[in-house]
Formats: structure tokens, C-alpha cells, sequence
């Protein structure tokens, strides 16, 4: 590496750690690979410093030498920060630029035409970039990518997304250059280290793996409620907890707050200013629906240390660097074990140091995830991220990008898509279905008169139409979300997005909290909330989509482990002190689950007839379990169940009275894992999963516009849900390949056939431990109070109204 | 009653202003003494306006949905049909073949058939010359109704209209259905969209309200 690079680094940062130096080594020989290190460890510099000493050698010549890309626009100013710093410092003649969604439309005017020497991008931005027809001048040269925390990409879409670039660039470069582009990826936290590596820098490229021993010791502590009796049962929003966290927020001291929604950070942040009203100007709100100027703000007060305390959601989980904080809180259930080590290492931010964080519960079975996520982070478990295999919609989606960048044949980008991990075993037949219906709309041509998105121009496919290339650029991406509102004070002051789900149920005149405000709805016109401020309390507090995210499928096995060893009298922690009560509640009423057995319960209510049964497995899979489940009762009377399920276990509810004991009794097969996959897609095509799948598939794949370009009619012809469209999709092309990869997501994502026949086994291997209850358990409340709107039935929607009819009408 | 014994069931027959109208889970309503079958919210195009923007939506639909309304005016030998507004979806949806489809349907069918403009059959200053239809703007004064697309009281006459595609909730332990609707209140009543391909707008029971849910096979009065 140059000299003067490696003298920078030493003099500005300090003695390079062994896995800096082993990077840099290997970066020099001309590897790729992956440096796995926790947050805050200098992983940026591993990577950059040996590309950017490159930079230099070819500074004279124009085009881009480093490509950076994050997964987070809020990551990229501090980013840019730290890849100019060693650049203003030594006074070196190269360009930093920046290119996300808020970039102004003059820098990417410029960007069109030529790049800077080092750009740095997020992947949605970067498929943009290759949809220009130059993209191929534009890209050809590049030396290094360099891909920021990998771990929250991978085993998304998006990291579907990134990978199909990458192999686009890693093709032009080797043509150009004779050799691929270096490709680093930098990851904190997650198990899978060598499949990561791989989809990163392509499966081809022998690459490394780097991890540093800089793991810091994390403290887990939960705050324990008083009066577990008067603690609730079920609730995410729920602000009993607000003294112990008062308490731990204490003068002089920085306190990071973190939550799960939106909506609890909107409540938390107004209970704590509410209770401190001497907070005001030392307390700043962050989430990914306030406004960037807000937000930038807010960053800014914490790495100043003007704000004393943060309340946030994942928003401030990644990259946004700022100094290590006094204490960190986490408000409600940790979700994943490498979430929950993230988010502690906030605090004590030196490496080696130390880092804590505190547990506050909003409900009584938090206690328990508490107490099994320590178990497994001081057992050293972490989850593993596994990329998506093959999605046909971003496949699809890639295609168009590819066909508007300069064009493509079908046989070139077919070995350049399967030079991924997603792809790797992707068929010349799926790629060419794929392809028919990036063109024409389906297989069936006469069905789609008038439809053509990608061109032929010989064996070159190109886009012609210039409203496609529009279309598609408004729509490119994998983040699939509800359509978006602007906040705005009735002088146009902007404060910020809620989804459209949300702002619709509220009504003119009002009151909702949003950005910390309590504010008045005065009208919405043009996608646009019209708000004034208000006095008095809310009378809605917004929910937003991405809030239901579950916990890790690591953590609802360590909880099972937990509860097993609880029953066996085996385990000891504060959390279960404080919530005995909650135990015994759980034992007097029904049973405590066990390590071996399986624990079930019946209960009849106004409701009607439910069934609960916990493996503790993860919600993933017990959607797929009770689908199958309700599938294999329903073969002993016919019925529409509703369905439900959490990470704990899942409920079948039936409308009349269903034999469940006999069933659980005698039926062996309904806990078999024979026929599995039969029954696994017949239920499929009897559920609702696949509809509700085919949601996301439909947004990528571009069947659904969200912030449909154009005029106000073309939105209001094009109105339709993409349930509808199931539907129409079901009736007239069944065969569609779009509906084929909704159906294989589920199968995929909540079938998963190795996981849930391991369950099914395990399941089958001991007792299951039925009990009749009169109320709803601790374990049970949850599952009744989140119902998942999925049902499955195998009665005839003539029996099923013929039902209804009795309670609902008269003939 | 004779051999169409089998088919009346499912119907309703309801008593609106002293005449009589029969609800068919057709998504039609038939008003006997004017020997007339009432419609809405056809949407014709509506598949093909997707694909022109970009939205590889299959066709398919449009032939059932015109094939349905041949059957209702031949089983019941109605002399008119009247469409209450949103025959069509978009002038951009009315491509070559869709035009060419409803052409050769309009020329075969035996009643008249009369639309009475919509919100979006108003984006098309009258119908495609070839159809055989007659394009009038509302309302149209049929005693005791006016027929009209906008479900808002009329001074004169019961309003029978269309535009809100109405659908019903039926729920019970768990199981929930949504079901298009016929809806009565006592100065308006409105039809059910009669394509299936779109989203409908639940309605509440209230106290003056009338609701007949639609199943596959059977008109259902649905008191709550």
C-alpha cells in the first residue's frame, strides 16, 4: 500500500489492527473477500485504504476507481466523511461523491455522463445507475467495490439485488480491465460467514474470510416490573415500564432509547418529554418516517453531545457513527440475538470495552426472551443470513434494468446471472420464462394484446418506450411498503412520511402524534396531509407496515430452550423472579411448555372452538405449520379455520364445535412429516399465504406502482390491490410465473420443508401435552390478540354462508 | 312459476316505490313491468387500460363479463338493458380488439341497451360508432326511478345507481367473507359493480338500509 496512506493511518488513527493489516495484505495481492468484525471495530478503513492508494496511482485518468455501496441513505453522509478524510488530509487530487434518492438532480445530471473517482451508493441507487445506456462506459473501469454492512442485505431482496449488479460490473470489468474487480464485503454479526462471502464477491472468486477477536463483552440486564399481576399480558405500546426508564435517563449522561416501531418511538419520546419537560432541546426523536433534515439534526445533537437522549428505531441501528453512549435501552422484544449485541455495542463504543444494555419489557413473556437472549449471547449463538434463492421478480425486474443499460442478449446475461449465489442453480428454461414475461406479460401472448416492455433489436433486447424507462426508474427496487403520505403544517412545512394504511383511518379534525408532535389532520389533498399543530390528547397514534418484524428463528429456540430448562427447575435468572406469577398463572391454568414435550390447549369462547399449540419455533414456520395443520384437521370435518401465529406457537380457531382432542389423540399424521410437501401445497392453494406473498412479488416484479408517475387520472385508473390482481392473475393465467414465485416463497420462507419436517419430527418424537383451559393462557393471550388474517377452508363457500346465514340472516 | 323454477332460485324480489324489482346474483337487477335489466359498473377495458400503462395484467375477463349480460336479457327476454354508468374504464383500455369485442356484442344482443354515462365513460365523448348502443347522459327518468350513476338523492324519483361497488362483510367466529352487495336505502338504492375485477367499498347495516349480499348462486338478504 503507498506509503503515505499507511503513514496517514498511523498518524490519524493509530496502530493498525491484525485484521486491518491482513486486508490490506491480501487487498494488495489482488483478493476479494470479507471482513466480519463488530460495529465501530475500523472496518471501513480494511478495505478502502489499499483501494484508495490504487486511486492515487490512476489518479490522472478519469472514471471511477471505488465503488462503495451501503445499505442505509442516512449511512452515507458520515460515510462520505470518512472516505474524504484520508483524501483532504493528504491533500490528494480525487473525487467523493455521493448518489442516493437525495441526490440533487444537477450532481446526477453530471452523473449521467461520468462518475467521480470514488462513489458512494446504495444498491437501489446503484440499479438506477445501470439502467443509463452508458452504464457499461460508466462502470467498466471500476477497480474496487467495497459493500457496507453485508449482513443487512444478504438474506433480503435487496441482497438479490446487489448481487445481480455486482456480477453486471464484475463482467465489464473483467472485459475491460483483465481482471474482476476486487469485491470487499463488510459484515458485523451473522453465522454464515462463508456463503456471505461468496454472494458478495461472486461464488467464483475464491475469496477470504477475515474476523477480528475484538468481541467485547455485552451485559444484558431487563428491568423488572413491581406488580407483575397489574403487568400486562399482551401490548407493544404500552407505557408501564415508563419509570424504571426514567431512572435509568440521568443528567449528564447520554441515554440511547431504542425501539421496535415507529409508533413506539413516537409514544416513548412523548411520555418521556412529557415526564421531563426540562428535556425539551435535549431530546431528539429518530425514525425513518421524520424528515431528513430532522433526522440529520437529531444525528448531529448525538455526536455533539448536545442531546442527552435519542429515542429511535432501527433507523439509528446502522452506520451512523457517533460516540459511544452512557447507556443504551431496549424498549420491548430484542427480536434477534445479533440484533440485540448490535444495538448494546452503542455503548462503551471503544472496542474491548465493555457495552450494556437494559431490557424493558411492555409485556410479560418479554421477561423470558430476556432471559433466553442472554443465554445464547453468552453462549455465543448468532443467527445466520441466508440469501433468497432465485426470486423471479428481481430477476424480472433486473432484466429491465438491464435492456434500458445499453442492452443485453439473452445468452451473456444468462451466464452472468448465474455467476451468483441467488442464481447459481438457476435453469436456461426459468431464465427464458423469466425473460418472456420481462417482454410480453406472460406466456400467453394473446392474453397480453398490447403489453411490451422489453424489445428485440436482433438478439439484443433492448427498451424503446420512453414511459417504460420512466416507469421503471420511479419503481426499481425490493423495499416493498405501503404507499407514502407527506406531513405538512398548512404553511408547507414538510415534517416528514406515514403510510397511507395509516393516515386514511384518520379523520379530518383529528388528533394524531407524529414526529413528536401532537398534531391536528386538516385535510389531505394530492397525496399530502395537511396538519396543524393541537392541544389535549391523541386520539390515534399511527402504525406503520414494517412493524411486525419477527423475532429470529435463534431466539425462539433459545426461548423453548429457556422454558424447557425452567420447567426442569434448572435455570435461575432475575426476569424469572419478578415474573413468577406469570408462571404460575401458565401452570394453574394449562402447563408449563417442556424441553420435550409439546404443549397444547383447548378453549372455548365467544369466539368459538381454538386450538393452541407452542413449538417455540419462530413465526415463519408457524405460519406454515398451521396452515398444514388446520389442512390435516380438516380431513376429519370440514371447516374454515382462522388462523394464527406468533414466535411462541399457533392457533387454529374453528366457528362450531371441532373434535380437536380425538384428532390430537388418534391422528398420527398430523404431526407427520410424510407427505409433506403434498400437503404443504395444498394447502398453499387452499390458504391465503400466497396471496398475501404475491403482495411483494407484485410490487418488484412492477405490477403495482406506488407513486405512479403521471397525471392524477392514470393513478385513479390504475387503483386496484394487489389482491385483485391475484385473483385475476388466478382466473385468467394461472400458470403465471409471478403467482408460481409468490406460491414458492411460501413454500420457501414458511414451508421451509428441511425446518418445518424437523419441527414436525421433533414434534412427533415426544408427548404432546394437551390440556382443556377455561381462559386464555399467558402463552395463548398473544395469539388471540394478533390475529393474522389468514383463513383456511375446505367447506364449499355455499356451507360456509349457509353457516353465517343462521347468525347473520334471514331468508 | 315453470321450468325456470331452478334458475328463479337465488333471486330476490324486493318492493321498491310500488314496483316490483327482482335482485338476480348475476349482479343485475330486473325490473319486470318495464321488461328492463339494470346494470353497473362494468368496466369494460379495464385489463387492457392496465397494460397500456405498464401493468402486464391477462385478459380474459372482458368475454364473461359480456356474456353474462347476453344471458340475463335472454333468460329474462328484457327488452332493454340499461347500464348505470362506468361501462367503460378508460378510452386508453378501448383497444382494437376490446372495441372490436363489444361491437359484435352490442349488434347480436337483443334488447336495446342504453348507458347512462359514468365518471369514466365521461373521458369518452360518446360511445365507438360501431356499438350499438345509446349514450345518455344522466339522469335518465324512468318512473318511478332515475337512473343514474351517482348514488345522491335526486329530487325527483328513486335514485338506482352505481359508482360505489358495495360489498358486505359476513363474519363469524373467525371466518369472515366480503361479498358484493345490492344496497337500499329510502331515497337511493345502488347496484353491485358488475365486474368482479374490483375493489369494493364495505357498507355498514343501518337502520333504513336494506342489504342482499351475492353469493356464487343466491341473492341473500342480510339483516343484522
Amino acid at each position: 500500500m503507498h506509503d503515505d496512506v499507511t503513514d496517514w493511518f498511523r498518524r490519524e488513527i493509530g496502530e493498525p489492527y491484525d485484521f486491518q493489516r491482513r486486508t490490506w495484505e491480501a487487498s494488495e495481492s489482488g483478493r476479494s473477500g470479507l471482513v466480519h468484525v463488530p460495529t465501530g471495530a475500523g472496518k471501513t478503513y480494511a478495505a478502502y485504504l489499499p483501494a484508495l492508494s490504487r486511486a492515487v496511482e490512476t489518479a490522472g485518468e478519469r472514471g471511477l476507481e471505488v465503488l462503495y455501496v451501503s445499505p442505509l441513505r442516512a449511512m452515507t453522509r458520515d460515510l462520505k466523511k470518512a472516505l474524504s478524510r484520508p483524501i483532504d488530509d493528504l491533500g490528494l487530487d480525487l473525487t467523493v461523491e455521493t448518489r442516493t434518492g437525495d441526490t440533487k438532480s444537477s450532481v446526477r445530471r453530471r452523473q449521467k455522463s461520468s462518475l467521480p473517482k470514488v462513489l458512494l451508493t446504495t444498491p437501489e441507487s446503484l440499479s438506477l445507475l445501470l439502467t443509463y445506456a452508458n452504464a457499461r462506459d460508466l462502470f467498466g473501469g471500476v477497480g474496487t467495490i467495497i459493500i457496507d454492512e453485508w449482513h443487512e442485505l444478504i438474506d433480503s431482496k435487496r441482497g438479490t439485488q446487489t448481487e445481480l449488479c455486482l456480477a453486471r460490473l464484475r463482467r465489464w470489468a473483467t472485459r475491460d480491465r483483465d481482471t474482476p474487480p476486487q469485491t470487499w464485503a463488510l459484515t458485523a454479526t451473522l453465522s454464515n460467514t462463508t456463503e456471505a462471502a461468496r454472494a458478495a464477491c461472486g461464488p467464483t472468486n475464491d475469496p477470504l474470510v477475515f474476523r477480528s477477536d475484538l468481541d467485547r463483552p455485552v451485559h444484558i440486564s431487563s428491568a423488572l416490573p413491581d406488580d407483575i399481576d397489574a403487568f400486562p399480558w399482551y401490548g407493544n405500546l404500552g407505557l408501564t415500564m415508563l419509570d424504571p426508564v426514567l431512572e435509568e435517563i440521568r443528567d449528564g449522561d447520554s441515554t440511547l432509547v431504542f425501539t421496535n416501531t415507529r409508533s413506539q418511538a413516537e409514544r416513548w419520546f412523548r411520555a418521556i418529554l412529557d415526564a421531563r419537560p426540562e428535556l425539551a432541546g435535549r431530546i431528539g426523536l429518530h425514525h425513518g418516517s421524520v424528515d431528513r433534515s430532522e433526522r440529520e439534526f437529531v444525528e448531529e445533537g448525538l455526536k455533539s453531545g448536545d442531546f442527552d437522549v435519542v429515542v429511535a428505531t432501527s433507523s439509528l441501528d446502522l452506520g451512523v457513527d457517533f460516540a459511544p453512549l452512557d447507556r443504551v435501552i431496549q424498549i420491548g422484544s430484542v427480536k434477534g440475538i445479533a440484533r440485540l449485541v448490535q444495538r448494546a455495542g452503542r455503548s462503551g463504543h471503544r472496542p474491548g470495552e465493555a457495552c450494556r444494555v437494559l431490557c424493558v419489557p411492555t409485556y410479560a413473556l418479554q421477561l423470558f426472551e430476556f432471559a433466553a437472549a442472554r443465554r445464547a449471547v453468552e453462549s455465543g449463538e448468532l443467527e445466520p443470513r441466508q440469501p433468497p434463492n432465485k426470486p423471479l421478480d428481481v430477476l424480472i425486474q433486473h432484466m429491465v434494468t438491464c435492456a434500458l443499460g445499453g442492452g443485453f442478449t439473452p445468452d451473456a446475461l444468462f451466464k452472468e446471472v448465474t455467476d451468483t449465489v441467488g442464481y447459481g442453480d438457476l435453469t436456461r428454461s426459468e431464465f427464458d420464462r423469466a425473460l418472456k414475461l420481462a417482454e410480453h406479460g406472460g406466456d400467453a401472448l394473446e392474453s397480453y394484446d398490447f403489453y411490451q416492455r422489453i424489445e428485440r433489436d436482433g438478439e439484443r433486447r433492448i427498451v424503446e418506450s420512453r414511459r417504460t424507462g420512466i416507469q421503471h426508474r420511479t419503481t426499481i427496487g425490493t423495499i416493498t411498503s405501503d404507499p407514502a403520505i407527506e406531513v405538512r403544517y398548512t404553511n408547507n412545512h414538510r415534517l416528514g412520511t406515514v403510510e397511507e394504511s395509516f393516515i386514511s383511518k384518520v379523520k379530518n379534525g383529528e388528533r394524531f402524534i407524529f414526529a413528536g408532535k401532537l398534531l391536528e389532520l386538516v385535510k389531505i389533498k394530492d397525496l399530502t396531509a395537511y396538519v396543524k399543530k393541537a392541544d389535549g390528547s391523541p386520539t390515534q397514534i399511527p402504525r406503520w407496515m414494517g412493524g411486525r418484524l419477527p423475532i429470529s428463528t435463534s431466539l425462539s429456540a433459545a426461548l423453548r430452550r429457556t422454558f424447557g430448562a425452567i420447567r426442569a427447575g434448572k435455570f435461575e435468572a432475575p426476569e424469572l423472579d419478578a415474573a413468577a406469577p406469570i408462571l404460575e398463572a401458565q401452570r394453574e391454568l394449562s402447563g408449563l411448555p417442556g424441553q420435550d414435550s409439546t404443549l397444547c390447549e383447548i378453549l372455548k369462547t365467544d369466539e368459538g372452538h381454538h386450538l393452541f399449540v407452542y413449538p417455540f419455533e419462530g413465526r415463519l414456520v408457524h405460519e406454515g405449520l398451521a396452515a398444514l395443520l388446520a389442512l390435516r384437521m380438516s380431513r376429519h370435518k370440514q371447516m374454515t379455520f382462522a388462523l394464527s401465529a406468533n414466535e411462541y406457537g399457533v392457533e387454529l380457531l374453528a366457528p362450531e364445535p371441532f373434535p380437536w382432542r380425538r384428532c390430537l389423540d388418534e391422528d398420527e399424521s398430523l404431526f407427520s412429516a410424510d407427505n409433506l410437501a403434498e400437503d404443504a401445497r395444498e394447502s398453499i392453494n387452499m390458504g391465503e399465504l400466497a396471496k398475501r406473498q404475491f403482495r411483494g412479488v407484485a410490487r418488484v416484479a412492477g405490477l403495482v406502482f406506488e407513486g405512479y408517475p403521471g397525471s392524477r387520472k392514470t393513478q385513479s385508473q390504475l387503483q386496484t390491490s394487489s389482491g385483485l390482481l391475484y385473483e385475476v392473475f388466478r382466473k385468467w393465467d394461472p400458470e403465471n410465473l409471478l403467482l408460481q414465485q409468490a406460491r414458492r416463497e411460501v413454500l420457501e420462507t414458511h414451508f421451509e420443508q428441511s425446518r418445518l419436517a424437523a419441527t414436525l419430527k421433533r414434534i412427533s418424537k415426544g408427548e404432546l401435552e394437551v390440556h382443556d383451559v377455561r381462559r386464555p393462557t399467558p402463552l395463548g393471550f398473544p395469539l388471540l390478540v394478533e390475529r393474522i388474517n389468514a383463513r383456511l377452508s375446505n367447506e364449499s363457500l355455499r356451507d360456509r354462508i349457509e353457516r353465517m346465514k343462521e347468525m347473520w340472516t334471514t331468508a | 312459476m315453470n321450468a325456470t323454477d331452478t334458475e328463479n332460485t337465488g333471486r330476490v324480489r324486493t318492493t321498491i316505490e310500488g314496483e316490483e324489482l327482482v335482485l338476480l346474483p348475476q349482479r343485475v337487477a330486473w325490473w319486470p313491468r318495464r321488461k328492463m335489466v339494470l346494470a353497473a359498473d362494468v368496466h369494460v377495458g379495464k385489463e387492457a387500460t392496465f397494460r397500456r400503462h405498464g401493468v402486464p395484467l391477462p385478459e380474459g375477463g372482458l368475454h364473461e363479463r359480456l356474456e353474462r349480460l347476453t344471458d340475463c336479457v335472454g333468460t329474462l327476454q328484457a327488452e332493454t338493458l340499461v347500464i348505470l354508468g362506468d361501462f367503460i374504464h378508460a378510452p386508453v383500455g378501448l383497444t382494437r380488439s376490446v372495441i372490436d369485442t363489444v361491437t359484435t356484442w352490442s349488434n347480436r344482443l337483443s334488447a336495446r341497451i342504453v348507458v347512462v354515462e359514468g365518471n369514466h365513460d365521461r373521458q369518452l365523448r360518446g360511445a365507438p360508432s360501431d356499438w350499438d348502443v345509446e349514450w345518455r347522459r344522466p339522469p335518465l327518468k324512468v318512473d318511478p326511478f332515475s337512473l343514474q350513476h351517482d348514488p345522491a338523492v335526486a329530487a325527483d324519483g328513486y335514485v338506482l345507481a352505481g359508482h360505489l361497488h358495495p360489498t358486505v362483510d359476513l363474519r363469524q367466529g373467525g371466518d369472515r367473507l366480503r361479498l358484493p352487495c345490492f344496497r337500499f336505502d329510502s331515497d337511493v338504492g345502488v347496484l353491485p359493480a358488475f365486474t368482479p375485477f374490483s375493489n369494493g367499498i364495505r357498507q355498514q347495516p343501518g337502520n333504513d338500509r336494506r342489504l342482499y349480499a351475492i353469493t356464487e348462486h343466491e341473492v341473500l338478504s342480510v339483516h343484522v
